[in-house]
């Protein structure tokens, strides 16, 4: 098994179970953790650096979500979340190009939001403009060795003293993350893949 | 009978297809605020649906002033009484793949395609919510499925979808209904400005073998807009000619 690097950029989702999950695939995961800034969004330079601080990528997933402030997040914010995932993917495929790299491009998207969330506006449209900006640029990168994919995942409470939700099932998405960073998995492209252990089945997709 | 809204906000009401939407539900009775960044069309406008039943209201404006949507919302509570529709139909769109868009660029897509009707929703929600009923109708796109070249727009388009479905969830028990539209290539002077070989490309890739109309679009938000939809929310009606279930590579 070859060891690989994957840099998380996120915006306050504890990811930390996630990392462990991976370690058995022998997938490092660095993460950035206010990538995703809602009051100041990166441009494609700064994304270029910081993503060249984990050293040589093979692959960039992008968490964007609303889930650590106290307020409700507004317009303005996911307008700027929006502009600095842009930046990274940006980023990430010029980084991949220059390389030479088949890199692997994964949104991680929260279930609830996506699937369509009554007190989660903002989020419900941040998720929705993820997976309509992922196909679009699968569409682009399809004649490269780059894919672009997203992982819909599910939220549960933390235990003990940490306040908030985690990741439900790291385990399953640390299995699809290292499906899709695998060679074999050139032809996986453009996909949405909902770990959700099935609560979106009978649920129209967006 | 299907009953309209006696009054409503139409964005975009200049440009080709929200021209043909205000003209329909004023034709139909609707009494619209109509804004539209162009105010020589939107007094053009206001012209062509003189002696129609219902009546427009013009208010030049960009939908990413952030005063705008208070500003309609006023001018519209106080004309009619009340904003029993919103129709979101501004747009912008160019294209370029994610490699050669610069981030301004797709800022500006979204904050225009996505932000500005978000915007409104937000001030026009809580007045229908008071009222105990409404209808938004916001005008998506095909490209929310994906669409080589457009990033930008396509990411604001999907963002309308994702936030379509989360506000009917969150209106419904106000009896509000929140539903998106996605038309495919539609003709419009801008879609029919591209160049030749590649509408003839487009057009090709459309099963029905013709590219859409206005009307096609207008009777949607009619249906919409109307007491007949009651049941119908959170849901993106794709109005496309069957492009979205053709290869989508044909003709990108």
């Amino acid at each position: 098994m070859t060891a690989r690097i994957l840099v998380l950029v996120g915006n306050g989702l504890d990811t930390r179970g996630l990392a462990a999950a991976l370690e058995p695939f022998d997938v490092t995961l660095g993460t950035i953790e206010r990538g995703l800034r809602h009051d100041a969004p990166f441009d494609e330079p700064r994304a270029g650096h910081l993503l060249s601080r984990s050293g040589p990528f093979d692959g960039v997933v992008l968490a964007p979500a609303f889930v650590d402030g106290p307020d409700d997040p507004t317009v303005d914010n996911l307008l700027d979340v929006l502009t600095s995932c842009f930046s990274f993917i940006k980023a990430a495929i010029a980084s991949f190009e220059e390389r030479a790299v088949a890199g692997r491009v994964i949104a991680l998207l929260p279930g609830g939001a996506t699937m369509g969330k009554p007190g989660e506006v903002i989020n419900s449209a941040l998720a929705g403009a993820m997976l309509s900006l992922f196909r679009t640029v699968a569409l682009e990168m399809r004649s490269t060795p780059v894919t672009v994919n997203t992982l819909v995942y599910a939220m549960r409470a933390a235990d003990g003293p940490t306040e908030g939700e985690v990741l439900g099932d790291p385990e399953a998405l640390a299995c699809m993350i290292a499906s899709l960073l695998g060679s074999g998995a050139r032809g996986i492209n453009g996909q949405e893949i909902y770990a959700l252990a099935g609560a979106d089945v009978g649920r129209l997709h967006p | 009978m299907i009953e309209l809204p006696a009054g409503g906000i139409i964005t975009g009401a200049a440009g080709g297809i929200g021209k043909a939407l205000t003209l329909a539900l004023v034709g139909a009775g609707v009494h619209l605020v109509a804004t539209d960044l162009d105010q020589g069309g939107l007094d053009a406008l206001v012209r062509e649906a003189d002696g129609l039943p219902g009546t427009v209201i013009g208010i030049a404006g960009d939908v990413r002033d952030r005063d705008l949507p208070l500003a309609l919302r006023d001018r519209a509570l106080a004309a009619f009484g009340g904003v029993g529709l919103l129709v979101n139909c501004s747009g912008f769109l160019r294209d370029s793949r994610i490699q050669k868009m610069p981030v301004d660029l797709f800022r500006q897509l979204v904050d225009i395609n996505l932000i500005g009707p978000l915007r409104l929703i937000e001030a026009i929600a809580p007045v229908m919510q008071m009222a105990g009923q409404g209808r938004i109708v916001s005008i998506a796109s095909r490209a929310w499925l994906g669409n080589f070249g457009s990033s930008g727009y396509s990411c604001a388009k999907g963002g309308i979808v994702g936030a379509t479905r989360a506000l009917a969830l969150a209106l419904a028990p106000h009896g509000i209904t929140v539903n998106c539209i996605a038309p495919g290539f539609i003709e419009t002077p801008m879609a029919l400005s591209l160049p030749p070989h590649i509408l003839e490309r487009v057009l090709k890739a459309i099963p029905v073998g013709r590219a859409g109309t206005v009307d096609d679009i207008a009777a949607l938000v009619l249906f919409l807009a109307g007491t007949g939809s009651g049941y119908i929310t959170g849901q993106t009606l794709v109005a496309c000619g069957g492009r979205s279930i053709s290869n989508p590579l044909a003709s990108s």
